[in-house]
């Protein structure tokens, strides 16, 4: 057995039990037993770990961080998402996150599993410490900012239900208005540092490799527009109090934005960060 | 009598029957749970007076609202319900400049028109930083003005919306009702099987086959050590089974009439209990 059959089929398994974690959640939202939570929870972490052994295999095979092709960003990104999803849950104890961040799982590990394995290009200059912490930083805070907008998701259904005063399937299930914009909100505030920090690392990254820190790429434009956009849902926030239902729909449109910037900059206008998703 | 808890219990375990509230106090601390997340970290005002607010207040009180502010258009009265709350009595005049403290306010004045106007609120929504503002409108006619239902971050309910919701779940705990009888039967049938399990002829018939069980198992061992001939073996097996027949004889005679006043199931079930019969009654 190689090295390679390893990490795949350890991909196939984790993807099979965030499958399971998934379908716990879901079985929570209908029957409401706190055990099927608790289940949820467990799976998604075992399929964390064994996913988080995969990319370690990976990694050694390959010598650097494996983000070489889409198969290997997807399953990058899915772990990030997994385990911002398991910091974030035991911190503000969300229970509900969850029903939100396994199907996101699910949808990029069987998307991972499913695309045409371009052999990944191995590029010299790509390496070293800049490299590795801009791609990890930056699909973290995209796993939080990801989670900020399920839970805006939320905060839009709960109060829709409140304000028409419709109480409808969601509306005993879901928790308080309080708790989902209180989410909503640190999961942008992590997000949003994680960004900074990963755009930084970015920049400084490009000087290294082209000799200058701004071309004007679209995939740096849109990532530039992103980040404008949080730090106006932040600086609504601390300035003049915007909150509920407008930072919802903030969070919503933020991470539509950064889809875009992620998946559609590449696949629509192309630029420098191309390669990684083809 | 445990038995009965128990069943209480997996009703409210398995029915939704105590999932809703079916008063309208409770309705709106229902609704105040769906909109804060720790009410103890909240304060609550009432305007004016009147049995149901009072209710509210109390419910929301026993849910952990601390922080409690009276205001009326007769300051005394605010003052002497300030006192029975442990609360601040305000001016009814202050009622406007407390929304930007506040979180839930209960009305019920007698007022003719709305004591509280969303214009009031947009004003104070900004100063309060936009933090989410419950109202709950309990007078007849409206103290509050409905347009406040529009603003973000602020809801209204009023008495009637309270009503509606008790209703739904009225109709809601008859449903889980049903459920919950079906549960309370099926007990009720399984009681009535181990009761007539108990019935005086099955438990003697068991009792004595256990009995019979045990000496045949017994005698059969030691004969088989012992190497006697058959008819010694037979004297020995007569003897075993007479001392049985006259150990049990009193015991059963005994279960057959326990009397004309005692309780026959207390000392069937105690014979089942000493002589360790499973009794089949289907727990």
């Amino acid at each position: 057995m190689t090295l390679e059959s390893i990490s795949h089929s350890l991909f196939v398994i984790s993807t099979a039990i965030y499958v399971s974690s998934m379908a716990a959640y879901i079985s929570y939202l209908f029957k409401q037993k706190e055990y099927l939570q608790n289940y949820g929870f467990l799976l998604i972490c075992l399929g964390a770990v064994l996913h988080f052994a995969g990319i370690c295999i990976t990694t050694i095979i390959m010598g650097t961080l494996p983000a070489y092709n889409l198969e290997q960003t997807l399953y990058i990104a899915a772990l990030c998402l997994s385990g911002t999803f398991i910091v974030l849950n035991q911190k503000f104890n969300l229970k509900i996150l969850g029903l939100f961040a396994s199907p996101l799982v699910v949808i990029m590990m069987s998307a991972a599993l499913m695309v045409n394995d371009t052999p990944p290009v191995k590029a010299s200059f790509l390496n070293g410490f800049w490299l590795v912490s801009h791609i990890v930083m930056i699909f973290t805070g995209e796993a939080a900012l990801a989670l900020a907008c399920g839970s805006g998701i939320l905060y839009l259904i709960q109060e829709k239900a409140i304000k028409d005063k419709k109480r409808g399937f969601f509306y005993k299930r879901l928790p308080s208005l309080d708790l989902l914009d209180n989410t909503s909100y640190n999961s942008v505030i992590i997000g949003f540092t994680m960004l900074t920090a990963g755009l930084i690392t970015g920049l400084v990254y490009a000087k290294n490799v082209w000799g200058t820190f701004w071309s004007w790429d679209p995939k740096e434009i849109w990532s530039a527009v992103t980040w404008l956009i949080y730090a106006a849902l932040l600086h609504g926030r601390l300035t003049s109090g915007w909150r509920g239902r407008k930072s919802a729909i903030m969070t919503i449109v933020g991470f539509a934005v950064l889809l875009f910037t992620l998946f559609g900059v590449n696949l629509l206008i192309g630029g420098h960060h191309q390669p990684f998703t083809k | 009598m445990h038995k009965a808890f128990s069943i209480a219990k997996k009703v409210r375990r398995e029915t939704g029957i105590g999932d809703n509230a079916v008063s309208i106090s409770y309705a709106a601390v229902e609704l105040a749970n769906k909109i804060f997340s720790d009410l103890s970290e909240r304060s609550v005002m009432l305007l004016g007076a009147g049995e149901m607010a009072e209710l509210a207040v109390e419910h929301l009180i026993s849910h952990g609202v601390k922080k409690i502010i009276v205001s009326n258009r007769t300051f005394k009265n605010a003052v002497t319900l300030a006192e029975k709350f442990n609360g601040k009595a305000v001016k009814f005049e202050e009622r406007e400049r407390m929304l930007q403290d506040v979180d839930i306010i209960v009305s019920s004045t007698g007022a003719t028109e709305y004591v509280l106007t969303a214009s009031h609120v947009k004003k104070n929504m900004s100063l309060r930083r936009s933090r989410p503002l419950f109202f709950i409108d309990i007078a007849v006619p409206r103290d509050i003005d409905p347009e406040i239902n529009k603003i973000d971050n602020a809801y209204l309910y009023d008495i009637d919306d309270l009503q509606n919701i008790v209703d739904d779940n009225m109709d809601e705990r008859k449903k889980e009702a049903v459920k919950g009888e079906r549960l309370v039967e099926e007990a009720v049938i399984k009681f009535q099987r181990w009761l007539s399990n108990l019935d005086v002829v099955p438990t003697i018939v068991a009792i004595r086959e256990k009995i019979e069980k045990i000496t045949e198992a017994e005698t059969e061992k030691t004969l088989n050590c012992l190497r006697l001939g058959n008819e010694e073996q037979e004297a020995i097996k007569r003897m075993t089974r007479a001392i049985t027949n006259k150990i049990m004889h009193d015991p059963i005679r005994f279960l057959k009439n326990t009397g004309s006043h005692r309780n026959d199931a207390f000392y069937l079930n105690a014979a089942r209990e000493i002589f360790n019969i499973n009794n089949m009654n289907g727990d």
